[in-house]
């Protein structure tokens, strides 16, 4: 073999045929293409000061490519869109902006980088209007805008979490200042216990009135017996509703849960209210939650470690129809946290910015777990600083879970009419009961004795070791009627996992707890499920017309 | 303090409190909602098993596989399912672990009366774990033992005649797969990892009675039974990427201990996009030793072909789409063939029409 010198091999031979060179030179090595990261790699010319998925940003760039990314997800996912034609599709995929909406667009605000960010940037590149239904003259370089008026909602759980601060005015007054489209609206979450909030938000919505923080009156309907597995339910009785708050009933919910279970309850309290605003304030097409990647990944993993992989898919849509009007939509979907933290921090909002949900603070506090560990009290606590640690070691983690939740669909579909759960309001799975009663027995059979009571175990001895503390309600009599009928059989598995009492309930326990009130929602969804009309939808029908004290 | 009754008899004393339901139980209550519960995964639908099945318990000389044993063998007394029960063993090669366990499952063939077969990696790829790990490095070393461990499983199966193999695998081990396959994206494996039964084309049927069996509850049961079994992790595993599922595992079941079948009842529930179900390749036979693949060449072949060729970690990206012969020199593994069943027992198929004898599988490792 030649050593490979190329010069050497004659290009023409003496025939005048060009002769082939021969293949003898080494195989050449790949060039690595060194990457200059102190330089914006989008740019090419500004200095970098972020990296992203192995990206080096300048500001400016970063910028772009943060509204390129929403707009790619909020894009396709709005009105109109499917009319286009395939250039124009490409177009709008391309970040432009999608056609006017026929309604207005609610847009939740947890006060999280990610909710924070997303209203920021829809209100500073004008996807909501001056709320004065002008249209845009495209002629003069005006650009059209998505919704005419958005309503941002903020749900305050301060009164159920101890030690945390109210940061309800602290975010109206950012709210305000966001321009005269922006309509603030103030939640707490023991408003699903008051029976005036639906009037309120029609007041709001006509103008005519702001939406009070406190106060408001009880409409809780049907109460609920924990401690009984079978989860049977009782009415109210008419006197509880002038002597207990909604808050008070909201905390004395909350403890009769075990720890693990509080975050759920008060996850589905967040989305029945953001539903019951987007669906009570007028003429609302779109309702926006500022989910990120990261808080995708841990529903997904939260989600399994719950249960609830029936309706997992539904619940990590990028757009869900809720009903004939209105579609929820995460635009957020695939920036991360650490995206819209940065993103805050460009606009001078990270120190507003408060990313801990800390709903693990509700209620009393439980036991130390059997293994002396008491820190984490929450799944989705606990899921969360499991993925964050992950994403260290193996940085496609969050990315990873997300591709894997986005090729699940939901199996119900052509399933035909399949009813929804009264407390989470998304389809139940079939037989969880059933399913839960063969994979666990709690009886045997031939071990069943006639006339046999639940069974007892030491005073102390509950198994979610909750200690009573100054939450619950002091006793009083239950003057109730029921139990009616049993709650177990209407629920997802989920959502049953959530309320469904320790296996041993100690008597004396049992023996003190009386039924707990359910929440609104959950009252007229039973009520729904029965193919009754709730009190509480009576109530709003008339509300107007009944007299102080009347009931 | 007075004594605690029994939650299930409600006249004995409680001995342990159920680590799945929190249910203080006495002894005899234990073992009887133990069992019942296997049975019930057992007869659930159709059943697992059918009348006159022989079926094959892998054995590993675990709490899982003895328990395993132990119950299969009593159920199969009591409510006559009619089973022919066998123990087969795989020997990963795995020094101060595997030769060890062994020992146990040799127990195990005489307590229980079973015939117990054992194949081994050096015998079927000329390979042991030990010699795999100094080469690999121990950071991706379970996706070789488990792709030939599967193997090696299927073709055990065949040599005795059977037509199922039961494994031991837990409650835990299949909340840690969900979890697992979730966060690495294995989408194929997430659709059929919760199921009992699991059966391909041309591969031997697989189940897992101890499906929503608590780990736990399985030591429990041995510990009460007084059960002997090897009570030590494999020695390479520590690194291995399951090992964050599984303290996440921990964690949620210190939380909620209910959380470990509520993964399960999720991992049932989930359905694949159509588009992803069509997008799965369909199985082939692997062109060098017949074994059912979705590629040209099984993963094992191709896995074995990685190490024969001096590789390292990098022996886990062979491609698979190789449909030329096994270079010159390397080892390579002896055709597959399963052996369809009849009418005769399977030890009068084995001496009639042997596939695989051991002694075969020796002569076979041709280094050409």
């Amino acid at each position: 073999m030649s050593c490979g010198n190329v010069q050497d091999v004659p290009e023409v031979d003496v025939d005048g045929v060009q002769a082939e060179p021969e293949k003898v030179t080494m195989p050449r090595k790949k060039r690595v293409r060194r990457i200059d990261k102190s330089l914006c790699q989008r740019c090419q010319a500004t200095k970098s000061m972020y990296i992203i998925r192995n990206v080096t940003y300048c500001k400016e760039c970063f910028d772009a490519a943060f509204y390129s990314r929403i707009s790619k997800t909020l894009n396709p996912a709005l009105k109109g869109f499917d009319s286009f034609t395939s250039s124009r599709k490409s177009y709008l995929l391309n970040g432009s902006r999608a056609p006017r909406q026929t309604g207005d667009a609610v847009l939740a605000l947890s006060s999280g980088a990610g909710s924070t960010s997303m209203v920021e940037m829809l209100v500073s590149r004008e996807f909501i209007g001056k709320g004065d239904g002008k249209i845009a003259d495209l002629t003069k370089g005006e650009r059209e805008v998505v919704w005419d008026k958005g309503w941002v909602v903020y749900v305050e759980f301060a009164g159920v979490l101890e030690g945390v601060d109210d940061r309800s005015e602290i975010v109206k007054q950012w709210v305000d200042g966001l321009g005269p489209g922006i309509r603030y609206v103030g939640l707490r979450a023991e408003d699903v216990f008051d029976a005036g909030l639906k009037g309120r938000l029609h007041r709001l919505g006509s103008g005519l009135d702001g939406v009070t923080p406190t106060g408001g009156e009880n409409g809780a309907t049907v109460a609920l017996d924990v401690t009984d597995p079978d989860l049977p339910l009782f009415s109210v009785p008419e006197s509880s509703s002038s002597t207990t708050t909604p808050l008070e009933h909201l905390r004395a919910l909350i403890s009769s849960l075990p720890p693990a279970s509080r975050p759920a309850l008060l996850s589905s309290i967040l989305n029945s209210l953001l539903t019951v605003a987007a669906q009570t304030l007028p003429n609302i097409t779109h309702l926006l939650l500022g989910e990120t990647s990261t808080r995708q990944a841990s529903r997904l993993i939260a989600g399994t470690a719950l249960g609830k992989g029936w309706s997992l898919p539904l619940e990590l849509n990028t757009v869900h129809r809720l009903d004939e009007r209105l579609t929820r939509l995460k635009p957020m979907k695939d920036v991360t946290t650490k995206e819209a933290a940065i993103y805050c921090h460009l606009r001078g909002l990270s120190g507003w910015t408060r990313n801990e949900r800390r709903w693990e603070l509700a209620g009393p506090k439980g036991k130390r777990d059997a293994r002396g560990k008491g820190a984490v009290s929450s799944l989705e606590q606990l899921t969360e600083h499991f993925i964050a640690g992950l994403s260290v070691t193996h940085p496609a983690t969050v990315s990873t879970i997300n591709r894997t939740g986005d090729k699940l669909v939901y199996p119900g579909l052509g399933k035909g009419n399949i009813p929804d759960c009264p407390v989470c309001q998304l389809p139940v799975d079939p037989s969880a009961l059933q399913w839960k009663s063969r994979t666990a027995l709690t009886s045997l059979p031939n071990k069943i004795l006639p006339g046999s009571t639940a069974p007892v175990s030491a005073p102390a001895d509950r198994a979610d070791g909750v200690t009573r503390s100054h939450h619950m309600i002091e006793a009083q009599p239950w003057t109730g009627d029921g139990p009616h009928d049993n709650l177990a059989p209407l629920l997802c598995y989920g959502c049953l996992t959530t309320f469904t009492p320790p296996t041993v309930v100690s008597k004396a326990v049992k023996a003190e707890a009386k039924p707990v009130e359910l929440p609104i929602w959950i009252s007229d969804n039973i009520a729904r499920a029965r193919k009754e009309v709730g009190r509480g939808e009576m109530r709003q029908q008339i509300g107007e017309f009944l007299l102080d004290g009347q009931e | 303090m007075p004594p605690t009754p029994c939650s299930l008899c409600h006249t004995a004393r409680a001995l342990v409190k159920r680590p799945k339901t929190g249910q203080p139980v006495c002894k005899d209550c234990f073992f009887e909602v133990f069992e019942t519960e296997v049975h019930n995964t057992i007869i659930e639908g159709d059943g697992i098993f059918a009348r006159g099945e022989s079926v094959a318990i892998g054995a590993s000389g675990g709490k899982d596989s003895t328990v395993l044993a132990h119950v299969l063998s009593v159920l199969n007394k009591r409510y006559d399912y009619g089973l022919d029960l066998y123990l087969l063993s795989i020997d990963e090669g795995i020094t101060g672990y595997r030769d060890d366990s062994l020992e146990t499952v040799k127990q195990n063939q005489v307590e229980y009366g079973l015939p117990l077969k054992i194949l081994s990696y050096n015998d079927l790829y000329g390979w042991t774990m030990d010699k795999i790990v100094e080469q690999v490095g121990r950071r991706n070393n379970c996706t070789f033992c488990g792709v030939f461990r599967r193997q090696a499983l299927d073709r055990g199966a065949a040599q005795l005649g059977v037509d199922h193999i039961v494994t031991g695998h837990n409650a835990d081990d299949i909340a840690e797969t969900v979890l697992m396959n979730i966060m690495r994206g294995d989408i194929a494996r997430l659709g059929r990892c919760t199921a009992v039964t699991t059966q391909s084309e041309d591969t031997i049927k697989r189940s897992k009675p101890f499906k929503y069996a608590y780990e736990k509850e399985i030591v429990m049961y041995a510990y009460f039974k007084k059960l002997t079994y090897f009570s030590t992790e494999c020695i390479y595993s520590p690194d291995a990427y399951r090992g964050h599922a599984r303290v996440f595992l921990k964690d949620l079941e210190a939380i909620r201990p209910s959380a470990i079948v509520d993964i399960i009842h999720s991992g049932e529930q989930f359905v694949l996009e159509q588009n992803v179900q069509k997008g799965m390749k369909a199985m082939q036979t692997c062109l060098r030793c017949g074994y059912i693949s979705s590629n040209d060449l099984c993963k094992a072949c191709a896995l074995l072909e990685g190490l024969e060729s001096g590789l390292d970690r990098s022996a886990l990206r062979q491609t698979q789409d190789n449909s030329s012969a096994a270079p010159t020199g390397h080892r390579t593994i002896p055709k597959f063939e399963r052996y369809s069943s009849g009418t005769s027992t399977p030890q009068d198929k084995a001496l009639a029409q042997p596939t695989e004898g051991i002694e075969r599988a020796v002569q076979a490792i041709e280094i050409r």
